[in-house]
């Protein structure tokens, strides 16, 4: 088997070089599936080994919140202790019943945090945001989300908490950023939160007195383990990569038929390659980053 | 001559989903759940594309087919890894 076969067509049968043959393909697909299957496994059995290393900083997205609320001529939101207190027990609450949701599976509510950290809320509201690794790309994902925006933009709020907490979230270290907002005036007759899907859920009067006081962890906190592998940033990096290659390979394959003026019945190389650069195109404008 | 213009006509038809792929990539670029169904909605239409191409062609053959599969299933297992 030559070297050259690897990557032209053969030059006497004009078969597909084998880098992109079906067989190659197989491959491609199986190594891709034990590499994922790999860091599912990796996660379970040493778990924040996988993850990604952030660094958002939790002034900083005060700093850019209220620059939001600045261009669109709203009045700045102060940070509240009450508020930073409610989004941190959020925050570790999240780690400690392993979920990424606005309410817990115990059946906590994002309002149980701020009336436990004695925040007396008429109006309040929660985005959630995990895996960014930065502050800026934290507050254009929720400026780019309609319902998000709306909390960010709600000129109703005067008051802000910020909680940037790590820890291990489903076997990866995790950044979980919790953003609140509340205002303790009275601008509805019913106590209203506000989360980051977009509902706007109403709190009785008697939640405020049954609700317990929280108090933020007394615990010393967890040492999470140095971060060996950035799964997206291999799975990114692999992806991009085997694609490039094949996107040359064909090409090669098409050049040198032409110049050959050999016709071969096989798969349209054109279809493969729109394919290939869209998603091409897909990893590299997406993000890791969740919001909710 | 005839077959020539089909040819162009199914590539048109085949760049013209590609684009409308492309920019509604672009747009979604802050929801990675939206852009993955973009692209599950783009891998079945090369699918559906490729059936009717070669079918259209009087190519269609088990290997072709199963090359269309495969890199299908590439650039879905290629995306899906992008999910942690």
């Amino acid at each position: 088997m030559k070297l050259a076969n690897f990557f032209i067509p053969h030059k006497d049968t004009h078969k597909k070089a084998h880098l992109i043959s079906w067989e190659a393909l197989f491959f491609y697909v199986f190594i891709f599936i034990l590499l994922q299957v790999g860091f599912s496994v990796l996660g379970y059995v040493k778990p924040g080994i996988l993850g990604i290393e952030s660094s958002i900083n939790q002034q900083k997205i005060i700093e850019l919140t209220n620059s939001e609320r600045a261009k669109k001529g709203m009045p700045p939101v102060k940070e509240n202790s009450a508020l930073d207190q409610a989004a941190k027990l959020k925050a570790e609450n999240m780690f400690s019943e392993n979920y990424w949701a606005h309410f817990a599976p115990s059946g906590k509510t994002p309002w149980d945090f701020i009336i436990g950290s004695g925040y007396k809320f008429t109006f309040a509201g929660e985005n959630l945001a995990k895996n960014f690794y930065t502050s800026d790309d934290v507050v254009v994902a929720w400026m780019n989300s309609s319902t998000h925006r709306d909390n960010l933009l709600n000129s109703k709020y005067e008051d802000i908490g910020i909680a940037v907490v790590e820890g291990v979230l489903n076997g990866q270290k995790t950044t979980l950023i919790v953003q609140m907002f509340g205002t303790t005036n009275v601008v509805s007759p019913t106590a209203v939160v506000n989360v980051g899907n977009g509902d706007k859920i109403s709190v009785k009067a008697e939640e405020f007195s049954s609700k317990p006081q929280l108090v933020a962890s007394a615990q010393s906190p967890k040492i999470i383990p140095q971060v060996l592998i950035d799964p997206y940033q291999v799975s990114k990096g692999l992806g991009l990569g085997l694609l490039a290659v094949i996107g040359t390979l064909l090409t090669i394959d098409l050049i040198i038929l032409r110049k050959r003026g050999v016709f071969r019945l096989a798969s349209h190389h054109v279809a493969h390659m729109a394919l290939m650069s869209v998603t091409a195109a897909t990893i590299l404008s997406g993000h890791i980053g969740e919001i909710l | 001559m005839m077959k020539k213009k089909q040819d162009i006509l199914h590539l048109l038809v085949l760049l013209a989903i590609s684009f409308l792929s492309l920019s509604l990539i672009i747009k979604l670029r802050y929801s990675t759940w939206l852009q993955i169904k973009v692209v599950f909605i783009l891998t079945l239409s090369y699918l559906i594309w490729s059936f009717v191409y070669h079918l259209h062609n009087k190519s269609l053959t088990k290997n072709i087919m199963i090359e269309y599969i495969l890199t299908a299933a590439l650039t879905l297992v290629i995306i899906m890894g992008l999910v942690i």
